[in-house]
């Protein structure tokens, strides 16, 4: 006998402190369906124009709705919560702009710039040229953006490239430092301390406050690295302005 | 037109209400650690509550006026003169053209932070919506940075000094009442609600947590405070994908030790989080100095949101109070 189905709804709302609520999708894990949901859940509530949301912070499996309670009456948490429900179960309607991109990312993946690339291909029992091969043959995802400004977590990667963070994180990586870790890949946009096993650098900059947009990937862009030399790199670096898009 | 930085202080930085609505960019939100401080400030000169305000840690800098100028600190009963006039804490006050506005160590190191408002505003350039110094990025406030030696902060509305004693007497015969809810006593004892990997630490950890005072260490700042005290242990070790955080996030790396996210916090992170400090005591938490000791005690969600409308009601009868400043200072401008 079949179990009788129950119809399973696809999120639930957990406080973040007094002022933020995280919507977290059931799905487990990491996967391009579950950032869907996440991204469309975050255009939807943007879309809203609901009072009081000071941000809305798509990540890999669920959404961050920072609020002001006191403009939700006598029960913030709770009448909120209602709210986004009843949005959240409207159909969604893609918005006309903002089209999920392609972007082609340069990388230099000279030993001097990629520290961790040799050692990490003995560990994963390959040749530098095939880990570097693994690194651009396949398209990523832009799962989120986080931990600095214009920082993107992309992936999947190849399963072979499945490997855990360092034990002890470096203080100082330099900007623009392509790293990877748990089938993830990230970019460093400024010099900053991390975990991550550095494979190459990129000339381009991520994050420019200036400009609009702000940053040149967004949630669910999709990007592939291509290798460059180093003097490319030296010359990209020098004339940023002829990247396309940025 | 403007002021002159004498000494810069310790850290003396630019803060509003934070940069919000960026980050989904990764951009952190940064403001005022002392939420209220920053409002009240506001309040006491006229202003709108979220104005950028300058936010001085510890010791203060040094500041001349070049014109007569309405001014109010708040936070830390600080030890302020405008030449050897003390200056009173939380309450408006009128500083002269060429009068050095300076601070003395008191004999009590009471408050880590102190606000200093000016009527008008600093005149400082947005960045993506917001006055608050990312002193990391090296955003907003003034150069992104903290101030320095020699630095000129333009104001916005200097005063005409013929209206000195008019004003003076204005200021000396106002009451205000400040009710005490807003965040302004010192105290160690922290409210938190659950958070969201409660149940995944063990049942001792829950215990230690709330039986145990920890100290804040002296690596706690701006981005975070680094608490020192039981070590607190997940049941199992749990891989968890970076998630949004909020002030007052606390969250537990895998030595056990916790921290409390502040204003310069990161937008998101991947350790689990063990408990969420109310928003009503985040004013507290930013005013206790690194070496001395907080204990935490749980509160409903539903408590702790009546609190944040109490606070903001009384923030609203203040703010209508107080409203006749900035009508009395209209018609003094230079």
């Amino acid at each position: 006998m079949s179990p009788i189905s129950v119809p399973q709804k696809k999120w639930r709302f957990t406080p973040e402190g007094d002022a933020c609520i995280i919507i977290r999708f059931t799905h487990e894990g990491l996967s391009t369906q579950v950032s869907q949901l996440c991204l469309q859940a975050a255009q939807s509530i943007a879309n809203a124009g609901l009072p009081g949301i000071n941000d809305i912070v798509p990540a890999f499996n669920c959404v961050g709705v920072h609020y002001r309670a006191s403009c939700w009456g006598k029960a913030p948490f709770h009448t909120l919560c209602q709210t986004l429900d009843l949005l959240l179960a409207q159909p969604y309607f893609p918005p006309n702009a903002a089209p999920e991109q392609t972007i082609d990312i340069p990388v230099c993946y000279d030993p001097e710039y990629g520290i961790d690339l040799e050692p990490l291909a003995r560990t994963l029992k390959c040749s530098t040229e095939q880990l570097i091969a693994m690194h651009t043959s396949r398209a990523v995802r832009v799962f989120m953006l986080g931990f600095a400004p214009g920082m993107p977590y992309m992936g999947l990667l190849d399963t072979k490239m499945d490997v855990p963070r360092l034990a002890t994180p470096r203080l100082a990586i330099a900007a623009g430092s392509v790293a990877i870790a748990n089938r993830q890949t990230i970019i460093y946009p400024q010099a900053s301390p991390g975990g991550w096993h550095i494979i190459g650098r990129t000339p381009i900059a991520l994050f420019n406050p200036e400009r609009a947009p702000h940053t040149l990937l967004t949630p669910g862009d999709t990007v592939r690295f291509k290798a460059i030399s180093k003097e490319t790199f030296t010359y990209l670096k020098n004339n940023r302005h002829e990247h396309p898009g940025y | 037109m403007s002021i002159q930085v004498i000494s810069p202080g310790l850290l003396s930085t630019f803060q509003d209400e934070g940069r919000h609505r960026f980050q989904s960019l990764g951009v952190p939100v940064g403001g005022a650690m002392n939420p209220s401080n920053l409002r009240l400030a506001n309040l006491l000169v006229g202003n709108p509550p979220s104005e950028p305000v300058l936010e001085m840690t510890l010791t203060g800098p040094g500041l001349l006026f070049e014109e007569d100028a309405c001014i109010a600190l708040s936070g830390a009963p600080i030890h302020a003169f405008a030449d050897d006039t003390p200056i009173p804490v939380n309450r408006p006050f009128l500083i002269q053209a060429g009068q050095p506005l300076h601070f003395r160590q008191g004999q009590f190191p009471p408050m880590t932070r102190s606000y200093l408002a000016v009527h008008g505003g600093f005149e400082l350039p947005a960045v993506m919506g917001s006055c608050s110094t990312d002193l990391k990025n090296r955003l907003g406030g003034h150069h992104g940075r903290a101030l320095q030696k020699q630095d000129h902060i333009p104001i916005r509305k200097p005063l005409d000094s013929r209206h000195r004693q008019t004003l003076q007497d204005f200021f000396k015969q106002l009451e205000i009442y400040l009710p005490a809810n807003l965040g302004l006593q010192k105290k160690n004892s922290i409210r938190v609600i659950k958070g969201h990997h409660w149940n995944h630490f063990t049942q001792e950890s829950h215990e230690r947590f709330f039986d145990t005072p920890f100290r804040i260490t002296p690596q706690s700042e701006r981005m975070g405070y680094r608490l020192q005290g039981p070590v607190l242990a997940l049941q199992s070790p749990s891989q968890i994908l970076s998630e949004p955080t909020a002030f007052g996030t606390i969250q537990v790396p895998p030595d056990g030790n916790p921290i409390i996210l502040m204003a310069d916090r990161q937008t998101t992170g991947g350790y689990p989080k063990i408990a969420n400090v109310i928003s009503a005591d985040l004013p507290v938490l930013a005013q206790l100095l690194p070496g001395e000791h907080i204990s935490f005690s749980l509160m409903e969600l539903e408590k702790a949101q009546a609190l944040i409308l109490d606070r903001e009601e009384k923030f609203m009868t203040l703010q209508n109070r107080l409203a006749i400043i900035a009508l009395r200072l209209s018609e003094c401008y230079l």
